[in-house]
């Protein structure tokens, strides 16, 4: 036990007994996250409503020294919001109040609580977009997305969050408050301290606020999908559709493994015979997206496509986006234990890359499953395995590393949005140089001393 | 051996669930209190934990499970459709036999549910008593299952009006239709609502569709239909009512209820209670039977709204609709009463956000957990105060009692009505 009774007192008198739980069936509700491997229950939670709340509970932590686990939505996969040795989880679902928006300056201001779901509704309403669209928008919280630098298939037009985080309110780990950035969408202000603290996984301190950066609702989108017999084909044509100079908002693939399941669980009318589908959005000026979606139409079929479905309406779009959405699900209900990786290589090496995976899977017998952001090439080959099956979940790890090592070969990355929370902790050392580690090692020191931060997480 | 003999049955169930959390959006008491552990994905881990052994049925469990109102909204919005639902009622049972069943609700349970006629005498006693509490400003008085109203006697909020003359004394076991020929013979289950609190709305129900051309049967020898006892874990008494009302309507081919949970308890039978191979062949067969009253109305009598016309005292007016649970998730009932109301001569329709929100009153849990039940109307006050309408309807007596004290509460000017209740 880390939280002694005084610390208890302290932290009751600090959010109020309501905001403090301690009994152990709530704990419970606090030892996991979205990743099926890890499980580790706090000794106590607690919901500050205030920045100064914040500050008081990492005070309080500092000089008591015990772990703190901030905590949104709780829809990470990698394990960043299980408390993995003990202590305090900070739940910020309860700061959730939209502060700001600013139409003509672009800009929002947000509390870490809000669901960005109704962050999108809110901004919908006044023709705004904050174009980052994690799968998990019903979920997710904004303290979660900026501290995974959460991004999805917009990726590939609009960047991912650290491209719209303009400035924070920050809790440093001795907690202290700090703000950073500004409200403009240029600033030189010596280091950028607002990007350290994007994607850094709850282990440098707390989001408390986020200056948002928007961009205007384009005006219009359309959605196609193109049918393919060869899911390597459709891997390489995201290149050729861009190298026609035309910059798809989304470019995503399914394959068929994924399209049979989405068949299965909500009847599309996709073709569950085919190798794989590929589906775009293209957004912007309704002349120019008319005009492109014929243009990506014939690129499709001039590339071995058997047949591209053109979605004549917005309803007809957005069940190809659901579907899309339920591929998750898809993936992770058929298979004990999914390990959905995240690997991300450079564009070109999409189709390398799909290769390879289905070379493991032919010689292994194990089904990895491949299902992703094919326009910026962030992959989620998917490993279908049973935690409780020693000798399978061993081969699918066995998998899981070729794959990385494949992806690092091709000048890619071992995680493009998920992060490395526990689950990537043993690869890091393969993706960054000792030097690079112990950089980000020394800054972690530097701001918290005592290692009370998110403690466990990114290395072992 | 595991304590938890319903849930490890379902332990297969517990597979779908693979943590994205996206229920937590859906769910009305996650959003009531932001915490993971009033939240169906909570309430999916907690059970999990109790198969594997990893937790006690403590009446903590007790309470994070007991304040799921059984809505849905988590399962139809589940990618994987995980069958939380399912899940809090099989840990419910658990919990129950573990001792996990507040003594009040057994005894009203046992003594008055599974005897009719005591409950009926019961209720007209305390129905004269009634007479002496101070009456509500306002203008409505409708509920439902009557333990539930029992245990609420002294919780101090608005209080269902009880009937001082019983369904039993205004509507005869056989009424014949108005018309020369019946176009359908149909057994009516009436539910503790409509028998005890609101019997004028039962009586004007049996009334307009022997107008209908129905001959409508209403058998002595029913029940309760269920609902809050299996709701509260109680499945052998859930058992013996359900045999009693299955029993009691032998003879008919098609049976039809005005309360929406009751109908769905009763087309339920047969996943919730059938033990044994009999059980589930007369289960099935029953529930085939079973009509929420919208879908006799438009299903086998063909109805055309125009039809029906719009009570004097509701013409003109702007009524909403609120979708009850047990119709449009448990029944998937949504167009059928939105077509009534939008087709009747004489209303103006104004649809509400979320019209399909749970209210709150989720059976007995706006008695045992009423801040929470508080919580969840507060966001339902919202959607009717946007709607701007002067009526609200719905099709559920457990959903009227809610709303109407939602709306007390709130100040707001709108009546609560059973959608047939708007109808001559
Ligand atoms: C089905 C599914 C689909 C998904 N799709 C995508 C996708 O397309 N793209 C993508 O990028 N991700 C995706 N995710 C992952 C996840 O939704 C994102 O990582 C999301 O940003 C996490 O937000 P959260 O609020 O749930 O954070 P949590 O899971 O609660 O926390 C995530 C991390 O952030 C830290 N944290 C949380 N709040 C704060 C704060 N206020 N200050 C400091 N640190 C904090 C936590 O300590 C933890 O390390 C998906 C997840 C699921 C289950």
């Amino acid at each position: 036990m880390t939280l002694d009774r005084a610390i208890l007192r302290r932290l009751s008198e600090i959010v109020g007994p309501a905001n403090l739980l301690t009994e152990a069936e709530d704990l419970a509700a606090y030892a996991y996250d979205a990743t099926s491997r890890w499980a580790q229950r706090p000794e106590a939670v607690v919901f500050p409503t205030t920045t100064d709340q914040v500050a008081a509970i990492v005070r309080l932590a500092h000089e008591r020294r015990f772990p703190v686990t901030p905590r949104g939505g709780g829809t990470n996969v990698s394990g960043g919001s299980v408390p993995i040795q003990g202590g305090l989880v900070l739940g910020l679902a309860r700061m959730n109040r939209i502060l700001e928006l600013h139409a003509e300056n672009l800009v929002a201001v947000v509390e870490p609580g809000v669901v960005l779901m109704n962050l999108n509704l809110a901004l919908a309403q006044q023709g705004l977009l904050f174009p980052p669209d994690p799968q998990s928008a019903v979920g997710a919280t904004l303290g979660g997305v900026v501290a995974e630098n959460a991004g999805g298939p917009a990726g590939l037009k609009y960047g991912v969050t650290k491209h719209y985080v303009l400035g924070l309110e920050w809790v440093l780990p001795d907690g202290e408050v700090v703000h950073l950035g500004a409200t403009t969408t240029k600033n030189r202000t010596g280091y950028d301290l607002t990007q350290l603290f994007v994607g850094s996984e709850g282990t440098l301190g707390v989001m408390t606020k986020a200056i948002l950066r928007l961009i205007p609702k384009p005006p219009a989108a359309r959605t196609l999908a193109a049918v393919f017999d060869e899911v390597a084909e459709a891997g390489a044509v995201v290149s050729k559709v861009l190298a026609a100079g035309i910059l798809p908002a989304k470019a995503e693939l399914l394959d068929r493994w994924v399209i049979q399941r989405i068949e299965e669980m909500m009847p599309l009318g996709l073709p569950t015979d085919a190798d794989a589908l590929l589906l775009f959005e293209l957004d912007g000026a309704p002349e120019a997206v008319d005009r492109e979606v014929e243009r990506v139409t014939a690129i499709c079929r001039a590339s071995g496509a058997r047949n591209v479905l053109v979605a004549r309406n917005a309803d007809e779009a957005l069940r190809y986006w659901t579907a899309r959405k339920a591929g998750f699900a898809a993936v992770f209900g058929k298979a004990r234990t999914t390990l959905a990786e995240d690997v991300t290589v450079p564009r070109s090496q999409i189709p390398n890359l799909i290769r390879k995976c289905k070379e493991l899977e032919r010689a292994s017998g194990i089904t990895i499953v491949i299902i992703g952001h094919a326009g910026d090439g962030n992959l989620h080959p998917s490993i279908l395995t049973d935690a409780e099956d020693p000798e399978h979940f061993q081969r699918a790890q066995e998998l899981m590393h070729a794959i990385f090592n494949h992806a690092l070969a091709l000048g890619g990355v071992i995680s493009g949005e998920h992060g490395v929370g526990l689950e990537k902790r043993p690869f890091l050392a393969l993706a960054v140089s000792p030097r690079v580690l112990q950089v980000m090692k020394d800054l972690k020191r530097l701001l918290d001393p005592h290692g009370i931060m998110n403690p466990g997480k990114i290395w072992e | 051996m595991l304590a938890a003999p319903e849930l490890a049955k379902r332990r297969d169930l517990t597979r779908a669930c693979m943590k994205c959390g996206f229920c937590s959006y859906f769910c009305p008491t996650y959003q009531a209190e932001l915490q993971e552990g009033l939240g169906a994905r909570g309430r999916q881990m907690l059970v999990r934990n109790v198969i594997q052994g990893q937790q006690q049925l403590t009446h903590q469990l007790a309470d994070r499970l007991n304040t799921c109102t059984l809505c849905r909204a988590c399962v139809v919005n589940c990618p994987a459709k995980a069958p939380t639902d399912q899940l809090v009622l099989a840990a419910r049972a658990d919990l129950a036999n573990a001792g996990q069943y507040p003594l009040g609700k057994r005894v009203v349970f046992r003594l008055f549910l599974k005897h009719r006629r005591l409950l009926g005498l019961g209720l007209k006693w305390a129905a004269w008593w009634q007479r002496l509490l101070p009456a509500t400003a306002g203008r409505q008085g409708k509920a439902r299952h009557l333990p539930h109203f029992l245990e609420g006697l002294t919780q101090g909020r608005q209080l269902p009006q009880l009937a001082s003359r019983q369904l039993r004394q205004l509507v005869p076991p056989l009424s014949r239709p108005s018309g020369a020929l019946a176009r359908l013979r149909v057994g009516f289950f009436s539910g503790c609502s409509q028998e005890f609190l609101d019997a004028e709305s039962g009586a004007h129900l049996v009334d307009l569709l022997g107008r209908q051309g129905c001959e409508v049967h209403f058998p002595r020898a029913q029940g309760c239909c269920g609902s809050p006892v299996v709701t509260s874990g109680d499945l052998e008494l859930g058992r013996a009512l359900a045999d009693q009302n299955v029993a009691a309507f032998r003879d008919f081919d098609l049976v039809f209820s005005g309360c929406a949970s009751c109908s769905s308890m009763l087309k339920e039978y047969l996943p919730c209670l059938a033990n044994t191979p009999e059980r589930r062949q007369r289960y099935a067969q029953f529930q085939a039977k079973i009509r929420n009253v919208s879908e006799l109305l438009f299903g086998e009598l063909r109805l055309d709204p125009a039809q029906l016309k719009v009570k004097p005292e509701y013409r003109g007016k702007r009524v909403t609709w609120h979708d009850p649970c047990h119709l449009v998730r448990y029944q998937d009932i949504r167009a059928e009463p939105r077509r009534l109301l939008r087709g009747a001569a004489g209303l103006e329709y104004i649809e509400m956000p979320h019209a399909d929100r749970c209210c709150g009153m989720a059976g007995t849990l706006t008695l045992y957990y009423y801040d929470l039940a508080k919580k969840i109307g507060d966001v339902k006050a919202r959607a009717i105060q946007t709607s701007g309408a002067d009526i609200v309807v719905t099709e559920c007596p457990g959903c009227i009692v809610q709303l109407t004290d939602t709306a007390v509460r709130h100040g707001l000017d709108v009546q609560v009505l059973h959608l047939l209740d708007l109808f001559e």
